[in-house]
């Protein structure tokens, strides 16, 4: 049975409430998620698993709201997406919500440095202020010596870990990963997967990891698996930290 | 504050490296700036400098005078010099003449004044202390005296004392110098080749005994000039013009709207070209760096800050090409000038080439324009990369994107109520005052129609790619099929280059449908108007009212010669109709018998005979732009005084833009006392030898003169080859337009690479070698450049109908046959797909040529 969810629960990071997904495809309509309802507390890290075409980088790319859903509501730190306006959803990636690509999406022309610095200066940030910022995430991240390489100078290891700290420089309270460890050997992977959870537990940061990888999924407080958009399986890895208002699934 | 200061962080980032990245491309969306403003500027300044030269050449030869009268190229009677002289108010009246000897080093404009009298006027246009004339007794007393600029004498090897020869209207004059010119004043005009003699010499050198063409008129330092004005006016009455010398540069330069309206529509179209391809090149930069910008979204840049850092880009872009741009239009303007005031000398009338004409206020309007295209023509793609969804943009595993609409009604219909709303306006009969207006709304109809022909580029090149599709899948190899589907997949992808090639190959055919329906018109009504057998003139310069003349009692020695049947003496000259001029034209009551003139209104059955007694024609042009009917009354400023004279009809005459009246020869003989021809037309009787005929003219013609004798044929061709250099620039300015094009399309193939990197990587790693993407890329140019040449057609068509049929008119009153060139629009899909493969192929071959691991490398 599911649960409607008509107000924002405010101790959850994200919340999903009927919320479906649909594309225009060739004249016909590709449905991408269909009536997913999830709630995800703060603190949380959240592992998304299943196939490809399953819905995974759409349920994604709605939390961080790079898209809009077709029906149903998507909160994020207890607000509505739908009702916000292009330049708040673009503060909320400014401020909260740290995204990291499984295609890296580093600029390719300028350092790491500038790369980790950008959202800072999307805030209008001073020089020297937004490079500190960016020396001490890319430091969290390892890379203090390769700050002023470029991105074809750095390994698919390195490259993702720009990335991260690139999404840990605005100290988010939220990290969506799509497939980070997706183009990267087992060992460059664990790293990524360590860092991550090191944030989740050590600053409490919320976070929501979208993975083939069962091995990678396993780093999650709970994971859950898409198929055909919806929510299809839910195991709940560390009895041991629950989640305050985890709901069930249908 | 904060925007600005993002919208900095992201030209650092994310411009400057992208167009270090990609110094081709900056410098092409540069390059397409340079040349779109040079153009605007380049022919600004050439319409500006020609009109200058006008008002220089009229003002250096009046001097310091207050006023003038003169009365079109009839002139003023010479005693109204002593009745000017003696208005209270009038300080001082001089005549002056003006005509033209030919001599074996070139023309010499010699001006015919009264030397020996009142010196007010005089020694504002001729010093004494830059004339030489060391004994002004014998200069006076020698009919054949002549002072000349020494600059001419210089270069003819002459010297005081020395007689040469030279044509005059009245045939072969011998003349002496007897004195020199310093290049100063009039006498620095026309390249220094000017001559100075006395009135009665100049009146019998150039048959205008009794005549002066203009008096110039001081007025003393206490006078109000507009109560002498309203003196003099009665006085002048009938006769001729009163006005300030700066009006009369005016009026001259009025016939020249029809060369300054083929000038600033070329121009303007190019401007419309430079502005699609500078929306073009802005937009393929933008498109190219849309993973970057999609990028800077997606961690936190606002629209805001991505649209300031676009429009600042623009601005550097339009401001850097802009001035490049001036630059090089002022050299353009500098090297063209020449050559443009010496045909319009030959056409309309002879003016100094008084160098080109630089204002501040030129090149800040230059500047001001090309940067306000610039950031205009980028507000399209600024905001739509502003407004980007940025999933579409990012690299993402598996994410959906909607695919693109092409022909939804919320597309569409901007498209089509903008192409309706230009027709409606180009076909609307609307007449605005001044020339300035009408160019506006004949520009602006077109702009309009480009712009929504642009909108709906993605459904045109969905309907028209669709079947080539089909049956690329059907019958072609996988490059012709990866090329088509490509381009099928998302149409509105290539609307840019294919509305820059579109408005480019567009004006060529418009240009060209325009000089195929002049050339037509013309022709035909010179066929059917002017088909005498023999033409006879001075020169082998068409009889226009500023060519060389003949004398009249040429006509007797002609009409003796066994074999001419008829003949038509034709005289032109430039009559004066309230602020403007327009041609007044001779035609015998035998000649215009014998011909058919096209009437367009009017009572065929009597015209003849009502011509033969003295009533007018006017032209098409004429009755358009002066309201006259058939049947209407129009009165004349004539030498005898102010005439009115009875429309007998409205016929279709192509002599002029500025219109033409056409009157019986004797009738004008009688009121202006000008016996001077133009050229004689000439039938021949049945079974009359032309060859025997044409040399019995020549002998009959010597010893006095020399003329040219052409067969119909030979004229016909004369004023077809004068048509096509008139034409000449329009042919330069529409290989700017195909050179912009061939930008926007290098521009597109650069950018589209470089977006389809790894798709071309991928290509090539599972199935296809270098040389077959090269095929794809070649034929997907091709393609675009066929779909690019179809959609010039489809816009050129009816703007070039509404053009031709409907603004022709409205600006210079004539109505011309339309006629539209269907073989060179064939010829253009062709030349579009070659010339679209030709600037592909670099970009291309760079592509086919780079190793599979670099092309799918990710980041």
């Amino acid at each position: 049975m599911r649960m409607p969810v008509t107000m924002p629960d405010l101790t959850l990071s994200i919340e999903l409430a009927d919320v479906s997904k649909a594309y225009q495809r060739g004249g016909s309509e590709v449905v991408a998620l269909r009536d997913v309802s999830l709630a995800v507390p703060r603190g949380e890290f959240l592992s998304v698993m299943g196939p490809s075409g399953s819905g995974k980088s759409t349920f994604l790319n709605l939390v961080a709201g790079l898209d809009i859903a077709t029906s149903g509501e998507v909160y994020v730190a207890g607000r509505a997406l739908r009702e916000m306006s292009d330049d708040a959803l673009t503060d909320l990636r400014q401020t909260q919500v740290g995204v990291i690509f499984q295609f890296f999406n580093l600029l390719p022309n300028i350092t790491a440095l500038d790369n980790v610095a950008l959202p800072l200066r999307a805030l209008g940030g001073a020089r020297r202020t937004t490079e500190e910022k960016a020396l001490e995430a890319l430091a969290r991240v390892g890379l203090n010596g390769r700050a002023h390489h470029r991105p074809i100078q750095l390994s698919g290891g390195e490259m993702q870990r720009v990335a991260i700290a690139r999404a840990l420089v605005i100290d988010p309270s939220i990290i969506l990963a799509d497939e980070p460890t997706g183009n990267l050997d087992s060992l460059a992977g664990a790293e990524i997967l360590d860092l991550l959870r090191e944030h989740n537990r050590e600053r409490g940061v919320t976070v929501v990891l979208v993975t083939h990888s069962a091995i990678a999924a396993a780093y999650g407080d709970r994971v859950i698996t898409l198929r055909d958009g919806q929510i299809v399986d839910e195991v709940i890895t560390r009895p041991e930290k629950p989640a305050p208002h985890l709901r069930p699934v249908s | 504050m904060k925007t600005v200061r993002a919208a900095l962080w992201l030209i650092r980032e994310v411009t400057i490296p992208s167009l270090r990245a990609y110094r081709l491309r900056a410098i092409l969306t540069l390059v397409g700036v340079v040349i779109g403003t040079q153009v605007v500027v380049a022919v600004g300044l050439i319409n500006r400098s020609v009109l200058a030269s006008f008002d220089h050449t009229v003002e250096t030869i009046a001097g310091r005078a207050d006023l003038q009268v003169s009365n079109g190229s009839a002139g003023v009677p010479e005693e109204l010099v002593a009745t000017l002289a003696a208005v209270p108010g009038v300080a001082s009246a001089a005549g002056l003449l003006q005509g033209t000897l030919t001599t074996d080093w070139g023309d010499l404009t010699v001006f015919g004044v009264d030397l020996f009298e009142d010196q007010t006027v005089r020694e504002t246009q001729f010093p004494r202390k830059h004339v030489h004339i060391p004994d002004g007794l014998v200069f006076a007393n020698s009919p054949d005296s002549i002072a000349v600029s020494s600059p001419f004498l210089t270069r003819a090897g002459l010297g005081p004392g020395r007689e040469f020869k030279a044509n005059s209207p009245t045939g072969q004059v011998s003349v002496t110098v007897r004195g020199t010119l310093d290049p100063a004043g009039p006498a620095a005009l026309f390249g220094g080749a000017v001559g100075l003699v006395d009135f009665p010499t100049a009146q019998r050198l150039f048959a205008r005994l009794g005549r002066f063409d203009q008096i110039d008129l001081i007025l003393r330092s206490d006078a109000n000039i507009a109560e002498v004005s309203r003196v003099l006016a009665p006085l002048v009455a009938g006769v001729g013009t009163l006005e300030a010398p700066q009006n009369r540069g005016a009026a001259l330069g009025s016939m020249l709207a029809a060369v300054q309206t083929v000038l600033t529509l070329v121009s303007l179209n190019a401007v419309v070209v430079g502005v699609f391809i500078i929306y073009h090149t802005m937009h393929t930069a933008i498109a190219t760096r849309r993973r970057e910008l999609a990028l800077a979204r997606a961690v936190g840049y606002r629209q805001r800050a991505l649209s300031t850092a676009l429009v600042l880009e623009a601005l550097v872009f339009g401001t850097l090409g802009s001035a490049f741009g001036i630059l090089l239009g002022i050299g353009a303007a500098r090297l063209s000038l020449g050559m443009v005031t010496a045909g319009i000398g030959a056409i309309w009338a002879h003016v100094d080439y008084a160098g080109l004409v630089v204002s501040a206020r030129d090149i800040l309007g230059a500047l001001a324009l090309g940067v306000a295209s610039t950031v205009a023509a980028a507000a399209a793609p600024t905001v739509a990369a502003a407004r980007m969804r940025v999933l579409d943009h990012l690299r993402s595993s598996d994410a959906l994107v909607d695919a693109p609409h092409v022909a939804s009604v919320r597309t569409l219909a901007p498209g089509i109520l903008l192409t309706l709303v230009a027709f409606a306006l180009l076909y609307s009969g609307l007449r605005p005052e001044g020339f300035s207006a009408k160019i506006a709304l004949i520009m602006g109809s077109v702009v309009l129609a480009a712009l929504g022909y642009t909108m709906l580029i993605p459904l045109i090149t969905a309907l028209l790619i669709e079947p080539v599709a089909a049956l690329g899948r059907r019958f072609a190899g996988p490059t012709t099929v990866l090329a088509t589907e490509n381009i099928a997949r998302d149409p509105t992808r290539m609307r840019g280059t294919i509305a820059a090639l579109m408005v480019a190959f567009a004006m060529v055919l418009i240009v060209s449908a325009f000089i195929h329906s002049m050339r037509t018109s013309i022709l035909s009504w010179v066929d059917q108007t002017l088909a005498a057998d023999l033409q006879v003139s001075p020169t082998a310069q068409l009889p226009l009212p500023s060519s060389p003349t003949l004398s009249g009692a040429l006509e007797a020695r002609l009409r003796a010669i066994p074999g001419v049947a008829e003949i038509s003496p034709s005289r032109m000259i430039n009559a004066r109709i309230g602020d403007t001029l327009a041609v007044l034209r001779t035609e015998s009551a035998g000649g215009f018998a014998r011909q058919h003139y096209p009437l367009v209104a009017g009572d065929a059955a009597t015209l003849q005979q009502r011509f033969a007694q003295g009533d007018v024609l006017v032209s098409d042009n004429f009755a358009y732009r002066h309201g006259v009917r058939a049947g209407d009354s129009l009165t004349l400023d004539t030498p005898s005084g102010e005439a009115t004279f009875s429309v007998a009809a409205v016929v279709l005459d192509y002599t002029l833009d500025i219109g033409t009246i056409i009157i019986e020869r004797e009738t004008y003989r009688r009121f202006w006392h000008d016996d001077l021809v133009n050229s004689f037309r000439l039938w021949l009787a049945p079974g009359a030898d032309v060859t025997r005929v044409r040399q019995a003219i020549s002998d009959a013609a010597r010893p006095e003169f020399s003329p040219v004798v052409l067969t119909a044929a030979e004229y016909k061709q004369n004023i077809a080859g004068a048509l096509d250099d008139a034409l000449l620039m329009t042919y330069a300015i529409q290989l700017v337009a195909i050179a912009i094009a061939v930008i926007g399309v290098v521009n597109f193939f650069l950018a589209e690479i470089v977006d389809r990197r790894r798709e071309i990587g991928l290509l090539r790693s599972v199935a296809l070698k270098p040389r077959q993407v090269l095929r794809m890329l070649a034929t997907e140019a091709g393609v675009i450049g066929a779909i690019g040449g179809i959609v010039a057609i489809l816009y050129a068509w009816p703007i070039a109908h509404a053009l031709i049929t409907r603004s022709t008119r409205l600006v210079s009153g004539w109505g011309l046959t339309f006629v539209f060139p269907y073989g060179l629009a064939l010829v253009t899909i062709a030349v579009a797909a070659a010339t679209s493969i030709l600037a592909a192929l670099y970009p291309a071959r760079t592509t086919a040529a780079t190793r599979v691991a670099d092309l799918v490398m990710v980041e």
